[in-house]
């Protein structure tokens, strides 16, 4: 059993791709045992690129990689009744499933909720879709743009005058797996206290609209459509370009800005000027502020005025690639990346513990499993004998 | 999934937990606690208000009734010693303390993480920084807002050959804020089998990291760096938002395989330029993609983005509209879970006393996730220091003469 916090938990995943593989990933790499079970041809997440050395094959998906640490898989065709009665027996001492099919998809297979917790009581059944269990758009389809864009973050960024942005990667599927990794531990809590299980419904939709800070309250408190922000290049925190890349340059929120200091700071004698001492100044001479702030950030570097920023209480923001990322001070202080062997591809780095826990610690210590990796040792658990899995895997059931 | 019973036992009934300090991820993760039953005390105070309740307008805002509510609110000037002794108080009652204040500033104020093991050895502590707690970053102040672009995903996101995109909000607070219960919850859980207690620390930033895994190992075994693509996908097309008719509006197709291709052509009529052989395949639209968006943005200009999404959604297309907050608001998708409720606010007003703001009625969103079993509370909202009484008086059993001396004596202000 793992020392960490969710030691004895058990989890049958049937998650794919990356929102649902997320929540079990957070589940599994604080100490649950998650045991994924795939479809025969894999986890379609499997395909995702990018690829280890760009070789597209089932066992190299970075994504994949990443999301499936410290899992155990099984193959199991869940359309043959023979692979559902395994799952069913997998079930029965089972803390939690989580899934994330199409809504359709359960109560299809004859394992919606109900059965499944009339089977075992105990079952906390969590499931994430794209807009929920219920309601006119349950069974709509939806891709990483098209749930961004339904859950209000994707109109609120980019330029005023062009069309909205997405966010790079998939910070939907990531926020909404960390969403129902957090209620699936709610309801385990729960059953913990009552030996009860139950039905937990997350939606991404709603997982990107909840927490919005000021767009649909900028509506429903002032009427008012919050839009992208126009473009004005005086702004003082606005995005910069330096000499090596870019900062987010921040004075202060809320207070009152003392110009003189950061004229000092940004050692700029041509900021001291009465067209640029105050805040209604600034925004009629918009345009000359920001060409003069161009200018001095061209001649600055990221890292210096990053440290110096932060000498002086100014909350500067630099914007750092994935190289810079992995080499940042702090991370490398604080331990955050793991490094970890795969019987295939050799040592990888990964990102670690999302959070840290004394006392109990957060590990990755297993690579993501090669596909039926454990279809032997697990149902051999359940009884099967090395003929019984030669004769399932011939009628595909594994 | 039918409601969960009024009188169920919520998940967290029993557990009691003290929250301190500002902001978005902190007050998401105590409102989350709250909602499953947990009895929240939230310590603040009028002298240093929250900046968060000044918005949506930055002068006068709403509080913050999406933050801060399903908790007991108090007022509490930790800096005077009565009120730092209070906290103290506070903290042997319960079972959890977090916090989002730098180190420096809990040492400052004698609130540091020994003390409160002094005072409850089994507290489960959490502690929410913006990029760690130790390390040389460790005394910066920071905020998601920015903290959230050393992540390296900022550095991907916008336009080719234009510098990167910023989104003007703090999403890797509201992604903070809704993991940090799962850490909290797991320590619960732990406790209860071992009695052991726990620290946790979170970081802002690592929220962010932790959403760019695949880019990070794409870097680490191929070498490769950031890349710009606005809304296209690497591989497949179309994939991008459209303009439709009205100011603004835009619907998002993303179009995965041959076969929703052939959907959307459907959809559109078969116009003659979508037979062309150049946009038969996956490999063909993505290397013609210009024009390709082009034609699609003709055909989009001239529909109501609703309906637009409505049929092709019927036709297996996914494809959704650009949300914009009064969509949101109007979903009858969303009214049909119960995503809002109404809610009582206050405008919060700047050098006004909480209890002088004015009540207003509006809606917030709720917990977004449901669970058969346990309610989740869309909870009670109150007013800063509204529940000094029940907070002094109930819990820590203070006669309500002491409690006047210390309100005026500045320390439950």
């Amino acid at each position: 059993m793992s020392s960490g916090a969710l030691a004895g938990v058990k989890v049958i995943d049937l998650t794919h791709h990356i929102a649902g593989p997320y929540a079990t990933k957070l589940l599994a790499d604080f100490g649950a045992d998650v045991l994924k079970i795939e479809r025969p041809g894999g986890d379609p997440g499997r395909r995702l690129p990018p690829f280890y050395h760009d070789e597209p094959h089932p066992e190299k998906s970075l994504p994949f990689l990443y999301l499936n640490t410290n899992k155990r898989s099984v193959t199991l065709n869940l359309k043959s009744e023979t692979g559902r009665a395994i799952l069913m027996d997998l079930l029965a001492d089972a803390d939690a499933l989580v899934e994330n099919f199409a809504p359709s998809v359960m109560p299809r297979l004859g394992l919606d909720a109900e059965t499944l917790r009339a089977h075992n009581p105990r079952l906390v059944v969590a499931s994430v879709s794209n807009f929920g269990q219920t309601g006119p758009w349950r069974d709509y389809r939806a891709t990483e743009i098209v749930a961004y864009a339904l859950g209000g973050l994707m109109y609120i960024f980019g330029a005023y005058d062009r069309e909205p942005l997405k966010h790079a990667l998939h910070q939907a599927q990531f926020k909404a797996g960390s969403n129902l990794a957090s209620a699936t531990l709610m309801a385990l809590y729960h059953q913990r206290l009552t030996g009860r299980g139950q039905r937990v419904d997350v939606s991404i939709q709603e997982s990107i609209a909840s927490a919005l800070r000021d767009v649909t309250n900028n509506y429903t408190y002032t009427g008012a459509v919050r839009r992208r922000q126009p473009n004005h290049t005086g702004d003082l925190t606005r995005l910069r370009a330096v000499s090596d890349g870019y900062v987010l340059p921040n004075p202060g929120i809320g207070a009152a800005l003392d110009w003189q200091i950061l004229v000092d700071f940004l050692e700029a004698p041509e900021l001291d000027d009465p067209r640029f001492d105050n805040a209604s100044a600034r925004l009629e001479n918009a345009e000359a502020l920001g060409a003069i702030l161009d200018d001095i950030f061209a001649t600055k570097r990221k890292q210096e005025i990053f440290y110096a920023a932060h000498e002086k209480r100014f909350i500067y923001g630099v914007i750092d690639s994935p190289e810079e990322t992995v080499d940042n001070p702090q991370i490398q202080a604080r331990g955050y990346y793991v490094p970890l062997p795969h019987p295939d591809l050799g040592e990888i780095t990964f990102p670690g513990a999302p959070f840290l826990m004394g006392d109990s610690p957060w590990q990755v210590h297993a690579a993501a499993p090669r596909l039926g990796e454990h279809n032997a040792a697990v149902l051999g658990d359940l009884g099967y004998s090395a003929q019984d899995l030669a004769y399932l895997r011939a009628s595909e059931v594994i | 999934m039918s409601s969960a019973n009024a009188n169920t036992p919520s998940a967290l009934s029993g557990i009691r937990v003290v929250e301190f300090g500002p902001y978005v991820a902190l007050p998401l993760t105590g409102r989350i606690l709250g909602s499953l039953g947990a009895e929240v005390i939230k310590v603040e105070t009028n002298k240093v208000l929250d900046e968060m309740a000044f918005i949506p307008a930055w002068s006068r805002g709403a509080g913050q009734p999406e933050y801060q509510r399903a908790k007991r609110r108090i007022t509490l000037d930790v800096r005077t010693e009565a009120g730092r002794d209070l906290m103290l108080e506070l903290v042997r009652i319960s079972d959890v303390f977090m916090t989002n204040f730098r180190r420096n500033v809990l040492d400052r104020w004698s609130i540091d993480f020994p003390e409160i093991r002094r005072q409850r050895p089994d507290a489960i502590i959490m502690w929410q920084t913006g990029l760690g707690g130790h390390g040389p970053y460790y005394t910066y102040k920071s905020f998601g807002i920015l903290v959230q672009h050393l992540s390296g995903v900022s550095l991907m996101t916008g336009l080719p050959d234009e510098p990167p995109g910023v989104v003007n909000t703090s999403y890797s607070d509201y992604h903070t804020g809704v993991f940090q219960p799962a850490g909290i919850i797991a320590a619960l859980m732990r406790r209860r089998l071992t009695g052991k207690t726990a620290t946790l620390e979170s970081s802002i930033f690592k929220s962010g990291v932790a959403t760019g895994g695949p880019a990070l190992l794409d870097y680490q075994v191929n070498g490769r760096g950031p890349q710009r693509r606005g809304n296209r996908d690497a591989w497949a097309a179309p994939h991008g938002v459209y303009p439709c008719s009205g100011e603004d509006r835009y619907i998002a197709i993303a179009v995965s395989d041959d076969e929703q291709w052939a959907s959307l052509r459907k959809a559109m009529g078969d116009p003659p330029w979508a037979a062309a052989p150049e946009y038969e395949t996956r490999i063909g639209r993505r290397r013609n993609e210009d024009a390709l968006d082009a034609s699609i943005t003709e055909w989009t200009r001239q529909q109501d983005s609703l309906a637009l999404m409505e049929r092709l959604q019927s036709a297996g297309v996914p494809a959704g509209i650009v949300s914009q907050g009064r969509d949101l608001h109007d979903s009858e998708h969303l009214q049909s879970r119960s995503f809002y409720q109404e809610t009582r606010y206050w405008e919060a007003e700047r050098g006004v006393k909480a209890t002088e703001w004015t009540e207003g009625e509006s809606v917030s969103w709720s917990i977004p996730a449901r669970m058969s079993e346990t309610p989740i509370a869309f909870g009670k909202y109150s007013n800063i220091g509204e529940d000094n009484a029940y907070v002094f008086g109930e819990l820590l059993g203070m006669p309500a003469g002491e409690i006047a001396r210390l309100e005026n004596a500045g320390v439950i202000y």
